[in-house]
C-alpha cells in the first residue's frame, strides 16, 4: 500500500490487511489475468472511528452479517418506521442480467425503497419517453451503418466510437456538439452549437422542414397525435368525458374529413379498438383547420388539430432568428434539414448529456418531434437514445409472483432534498435566471409549486405526484456516486462492493462483493445487434480475499434475518407490517425470509421454482426463465466462447432478425400497433396544466438556466467518469489557459457563489473558451435543480415508474478560476 | 309459423351454412408470397407485407400500401395456399402475420388455389 493511499485509509486496532495492496485475479470470459488494485474490498469490516474517517476493525462473515441483518429486523419490525425507512440500492450494470438482481429481489422481498435506477443518474431521456412513451428506443449499431445520414448529436466522442470504427463511406455523418471531438473530426458536417442551445436548434430544423415543405403529412395522420382537436381557448385536448360524459379520460377527438363531424380515434390508451389503421373506421383526419364541436353541455367549443399549435410554434423559430442563439448560420440549419428530412434512412442519435441540461426534456423531445415530422420509424430510421431489448423472464427471478411489490423513489427528487439543494438554488439563481429558462415563470411560483410538490410526494402519499423517501438504515451496492448527504444522514449504513471509495467510507459495515466481471452473470449490452456475453468465477479467487458474489451475500443476510425473526422474543414481530400495494397481504414474513429468498418455500416447491442461491444458480435460472436466451445454457455459452445470440422475442416494439440490425417501431409501421403513449401514437401535445403553464403543451425551444453573474463568465459542465480521482481534473481551453498562466499538470482554484474546490488543469484545443470540463460526477458547485416538465405526474403515460421519472442536471454552474501556487506532495 | 319457430328455423339454416363454408381447414405458417417463395419463415421482414417484397420499403415511403397478399405455407404438406382474405378485418390479420401453426377457416376454391377466409385462430 503505498504513503497515501495508508493516510487515507488509517487502520487501527487488531486490524489486520485489509486492503489487499497487490493483485486480485481478474476472470473475464474464459481468461484470467492479473490486475494491481490498491482499493480493492477482501474482508468484512466493521467502522471503528468516526463516520468517514477511515477506521475499520476485521471482522469474520457471520458477525458482519448478523449485524447488517439485525439492523434490519430492528426497522422493519418498528411500527413506525417499517420498509419505508429502509433502503437496498445497487448501481450494478444495466448490462449485468442475473447477478446484479440479487439486492433488487432482496429490496423487493423487503419492501424497502430503491431508487429510479436511470433517474439519480441522469441518464433518463424523458424527453423520449414524453415522445413514445418509452426512453430507451433506437437501433443496433450495425443499423447506422446501413444510413444514408447519421446525425450524432450531443453524443459524447467515446460513445460514438462505434460509427467510425465500421463507418461505411456511404453514410453521411453529421455531428452536433459544442466541443470538437475526434468525432467531429472526421464527421461529413460538424455544427459547433452554443453550449446548451440544442432545443431552438431542433425547433429551427423544424421551422425549414415545414418552410420547405418536407413534413410527411400522411405519416403524421396515422402515426402521430397532431391530428387530435385541443380546444383553442383553454388548451385542452378535447376528450370523451368532455362530449358524451364518458369517464374514461384517455378517448381523444379528430376532425373526420369523411363525416365532416368531430370522431374518436383509435388506437389511444382509452379506446376498444387496438390499432391504428384509420381505413377500417372510414377515417380521414384533417391535420390543419379550425372547427366547432358541442360539449355535453351544449356549449360550442372551438377546436383545432394539435399541429395547428405546433406550427404557430415553430414559426418563432427561423433560422435567421435562431442564429444568435445557436451559432449556426441560418445555410447551415437548411441544409442540416434536408440531410435530415430527404434521404430514405436517417437516424439521430442522442447522447445523455442532453438530458443532463435543465431543459434536456424538451431537446430530446424536440428532435424525436424532427424524426415525427418525417417519417421515421422502422427501416426509415429515427430517434436512437439507448435500445433495450425485451428479456421477459427476469421479473420471475426478482419478483414473488405479485406478493411484494417495489417500493421505487424518485431517483433525481432525493439528492435535491437531502443535500439542501432548495436552498442552494434559492442563494445561486435569480429571478430572471428562472424566467429565462421557465417561459417567464418567475422564481418565486417556481419554487411555490416545488415545494408543494415535494411535500405531497414525501413517502409516497400522493400517487399524481413523484414520491420520495427518507430511509434510516441502508444497503448501498457498487455505487461511488451515490448521495454522501444523504448516507450521513441514515442511522446505519452497510456498503456492499468491491472497491474502497468516498461512499464506502461513510459505511457502518464494509461487505466485500466480486467486480462484476468475477462472477456468473450474463450481460446483455445496450445498442448489440443480438449477443449477450458470459462472465464466470474463477475458483482461484477464494483463495485470494474474503469476497463474495451478491447472491451469496444476500443469501447470506437472508438467513440470519429469518434466524432472528423466529427467535422467540421475536417471533410476535416477524410479519412486519406494510401497505398492500407493496405487500399483498399486509406484511413481509419474516420468520420465512430465507426460503422466500431462495425460493425454498413451500409454494416455490411446489411450484417448481428454480433455487436461488449463488451467482451460478441465479445464472441457470435465468437462462431458464427467458424466453430470450433460449435454448442456451451455460456449457453451451462456454463452447461457443462465452456468448449467446438472444432470439427474435427480445425486439420490443420490432422483430429481431437474425441476419438484419434492429430498428424500433416496424409494429407500429408495419401492423399498425398502437405506441406505448396515452394517444397510441408519437406525442406532439401534451395538456398536463403544468405544460400548459410554461407554454411547452407543445415543441418549443427553452433555455438553460445559469448564473449571469460577470465574474463567473465560464460555463463548468462535468463528464461522467468511472474512476473518481481525490483531487479531479479539468480541461480548459489552450488559448484561455494561455491568458491564465496554465500548463497541463498546474492546480487551480475554481471558485462561484456557491464555493470552490481545486482540479488539475488538463489543457485541451478541444473545448471552447468559455468552458471547462470538469471529470468528475458531481460537485458541489453545480446547482441541482428540477425541471417542472420532468417533475409533472399523473397525466397519461407520464406517471412514475420505471419508465417516467426525472434527471439530475449538471449542466448549470458557471464558474471563474486562477492557478494557484504549486504545492509539493509530501 | 310462429316468428319464434322462423327465427330459429333461420339460424339453423345459416349455422348450417356457415360450418359447411368453413369445413375446409388448414394450419400453418400466416406469411406473403415473397417470403414464401424465399422460404423464409422466421425472418420475414415486415415490409414485404406492406410494398410487396423484403426491402421494398427503399422504394416506397412509409404509409404506402401497395401489393399486399397472404399465403399460408402447411408445413406437413410442403404446400402453399393463397388466401383472400377480404371478409376479415384487416387490423385482426396483424396479430397473426408472420406467425406459425396459425389454423385458417373457410372455403377453398382449388381451381385458383385460394383460400377465402372466413375465420382463424
Amino acid at each position: 500500500m503505498n504513503k497515501k493511499r495508508r493516510n487515507f485509509l488509517k487502520l487501527s486496532g487488531v486490524t489486520a490487511a485489509l486492503i489487499t495492496s497487490n493483485t486480485n485475479l481478474f476472470a473475464n470470459e474464459d481468461s484470467i489475468s492479473f490486475k494491481k488494485d490498491e482499493n480493492k474490498i477482501s474482508y468484512p469490516m466493521e467502522r471503528s472511528g468516526a463516520r468517514g474517517e477511515g477506521s475499520w476493525r476485521r471482522i469474520s462473515w457471520d458477525e458482519a452479517s448478523q449485524k447488517v441483518a439485525q439492523k434490519i429486523f430492528d426497522v422493519m419490525s418498528d411500527p413506525i418506521r417499517g420498509a419505508k425507512r429502509l433502503m437496498v440500492h445497487s448501481a450494478n450494470s444495466t448490462y449485468s442480467k442475473s447477478h446484479s438482481i440479487a439486492s433488487e429481489r432482496f429490496c423487493r422481498q423487503l419492501g424497502a425503497i430503491r431508487f429510479h435506477p436511470k433517474s439519480y443518474t441522469s441518464d433518463m431521456f424523458s424527453g423520449a419517453v414524453v415522445a413514445y412513451g418509452d426512453g430507451n428506443i433506437g437501433c443496433s449499431d450495425d443499423f447506422l451503418y446501413g444510413t444514408d445520414t447519421a446525425v450524432m448529436w450531443g453524443v459524447e466522442p467515446s460513445a460514438s466510437n462505434a460509427i467510425w470504427k465500421n463507418r461505411h463511406e456511404n453514410v453521411k455523418v453529421i455531428v452536433i456538439t459544442s466541443q470538437f471531438s475526434a468525432s467531429a473530426a472526421s464527421a461529413d458536417l460538424w455544427i459547433p452549437i452554443k453550449h446548451g442551445s440544442d432545443s431552438t436548434l431542433a425547433m429551427s430544423i423544424m421551422h425549414v422542414i415545414l418552410q420547405e415543405k418536407l413534413q410527411k403529412t400522411e405519416f403524421m395522420k396515422l402515426f402521430t397525435d397532431l391530428t387530435f382537436l385541443v380546444d383553442i381557448e383553454t388548451k385542452k385536448m378535447i376528450r370523451r368525458s368532455q362530449i358524451d360524459g364518458t369517464a374514461d379520460k384517455d378517448e381523444f377527438y379528430a376532425w373526420n374529413k369523411e363525416s365532416n363531424s368531430p370522431t374518436l380515434m383509435p388506437g389511444t390508451k382509452g379506446s376498444k379498438h387496438k390499432t391504428l389503421r384509420l381505413k377500417e373506421f372510414k377515417i380521414s383526419p384533417a391535420l390543419e383547420g379550425i372547427y366547432e364541436i358541442e360539449d355535453i353541455n351544449g356549449k360550442t367549443v372551438k377546436v383545432t388539430p394539435a399541429y395547428e399549435l405546433l406550427k404557430e410554434s415553430i414559426a418563432k423559430f427561423s433560422p435567421d432568428a435562431t442564429q444568435i442563439v445557436t451559432g449556426v448560420a441560418p445555410s447551415v440549419v437548411r441544409e442540416l434539414a434536408i440531410n435530415i428530412a430527404t434521404p430514405k434512412v436517417v437516424e439521430i442519435t442522442t447522447g445523455s448529456s442532453l438530458s443532463r441540461h435543465f431543459n434536456g426534456l424538451m431537446t430530446i423531445w424536440n428532435i424525436a418531434s424532427i424524426c415525427g415530422l418525417t417519417g421515421r420509424m422502422g427501416p426509415y430510421g429515427g430517434l436512437n437514445t439507448k435500445n433495450e431489448f425485451t428479456i421477459s423472464g427476469l421479473e420471475s427471478i426478482i419478483g414473488f409472483n405479485g406478493k411484494y411489490n417495489p417500493r421505487v423513489n424518485s431517483g433525481f427528487i432525493d439528492s435535491y432534498i437531502f443535500s439542501n439543494e432548495a436552498k442552494i438554488f434559492d442563494k445561486y439563481f435569480t429571478d430572471s435566471d428562472v424566467k429565462r429558462a421557465q417561459n417567464s415563470m418567475g422564481k418565486f411560483e417556481y419554487m411555490q409549486i416545488i415545494n408543494a410538490m415535494l411535500r405531497d410526494g414525501e413517502h409516497g402519499k400522493n400517487e399524481r405526484v413523484k414520491p420520495w423517501f427518507e430511509p434510516d438504515t441502508a444497503i448501498i451496492v457498487e455505487d461511488e456516486n451515490f448521495n454522501i448527504d444523504l448516507l450521513r444522514k441514515t442511522k446505519f449504513f452497510t456498503y456492499v462492493g468491491s472497491k474502497i471509495g468516498d461512499v464506502a467510507m461513510q459505511a457502518d459495515i464494509l461487505l466485500p462483493s466480486y467486480s462484476e466481471d468475477e462472477v456468473y452473470d450474463i450481460k446483455l449490452p445496450t445498442n448489440s445487434n443480438r449477443s449477450a456475453k458470459l462472465t464466470r468465477a474463477n475458483s482461484n479467487i477464494s483463495n485470494i480475499n474474503e469476497s463474495k458474489d451478491q447472491w451469496r451475500i444476500f443469501t447470506l443476510i437472508a438467513q440470519k434475518l429469518d434466524a432472528i425473526a423466529n427467535k422467540k422474543e421475536n417471533i410476535e414481530k416477524a410479519k412486519a407490517k406494510d401497505d398492500r400495494e407493496y405487500a399483498r397481504n399486509g406484511y413481509h414474513d419474516l420468520a420465512n425470509f430465507y426460503k422466500e429468498y431462495t425460493n425454498t418455500d413451500d409454494y416455490s416447491l411446489e411450484n417448481s421454482e428454480p433455487t436461488l442461491a449463488t451467482d451460478r444458480l441465479a445464472l441457470e435460472a435465468v437462462l431458464k426463465s427467458c424466453d430470450q436466451f433460449k435454448p442456451w445454457t451455460i456449457e453451451k455459452m462456454i463452447m461457443t466462447g462465452g456468448f449467446l445470440q438472444i432470439n427474435e422475442t427480445a425486439g420490443k416494439s420490432s422483430p429481431l432478425y437474425s441476419d438484419r440490425p434492429y430498428s424500433s417501431f416496424e409494429n407500429s409501421l408495419y401492423k399498425f400497433e398502437p405506441l406505448k403513449t396515452v394517444s397510441g401514437r408519437q406525442t406532439f401535445y401534451v395538456d398536463h396544466p403544468q405544460y400548459i403553464r410554461l407554454g411547452a403543451h407543445t415543441n418549443r425551444a427553452m433555455a438553460d438556466i445559469h448564473n449571469e453573474d460577470e465574474k463567473y463568465p465560464f460555463m463548468m459542465t462535468s463528464q461522467k467518469v468511472k474512476k473518481i480521482d481525490k483531487i479531479p481534473y479539468v480541461e480548459i481551453n489552450s488559448q484561455t489557459a494561455k491568458a491564465k498562466q496554465l500548463q497541463d499538470g498546474d492546480r487551480v482554484r475554481i471558485f462561484n457563489q456557491l464555493g470552490e474546490f481545486i482540479a488539475i488543469t488538463k489543457v485541451s484545443r478541444l473545448i471552447r473558451p468559455k468552458n471547462i470540463i470538469l471529470q468528475a460526477n458531481h460537485n458541489k458547485l453545480i446547482p441541482q435543480t428540477l425541471n417542472l416538465l420532468e417533475m409533472a405526474d399523473g397525466w397519461g403515460h407520464l406517471k412514475f415508474g420505471l419508465s417516467w421519472d426525472g434527471n439530475r442536471h449538471q449542466y448549470n454552474s458557471k464558474i471563474n478560476f486562477e492557478k494557484i501556487p504549486e504545492v509539493k506532495d509530501e | 309459423m310462429s316468428k319464434v319457430a322462423l327465427l330459429i328455423s333461420i339460424l339453423l339454416f345459416t349455422g348450417t351454412l356457415s360450418n359447411a363454408k368453413d369445413d375446409f381447414k388448414k394450419t400453418g405458417f400466416f406469411t406473403n408470397s415473397d417470403c414464401a417463395k424465399k422460404t423464409n419463415f422466421k425472418d420475414c421482414s415486415l415490409d414485404s407485407y406492406s410494398c410487396g417484397y423484403e426491402g421494398c420499403f427503399k422504394e416506397y415511403e412509409p404509409t404506402k400500401r401497395v401489393n399486399e397478399n397472404f399465403i399460408l405455407y402447411v408445413h406437413n404438406e410442403g404446400k402453399y395456399y393463397e388466401v383472400n382474405t377480404s371478409a376479415i378485418r384487416r387490423s385482426l390479420l396483424d396479430k397473426i402475420i408472420n406467425k406459425n401453426e396459425i389454423t385458417l377457416y373457410g372455403e377453398y376454391n382449388v381451381t385458383n388455389n385460394i383460400i377465402i377466409l372466413h375465420d382463424f385462430k
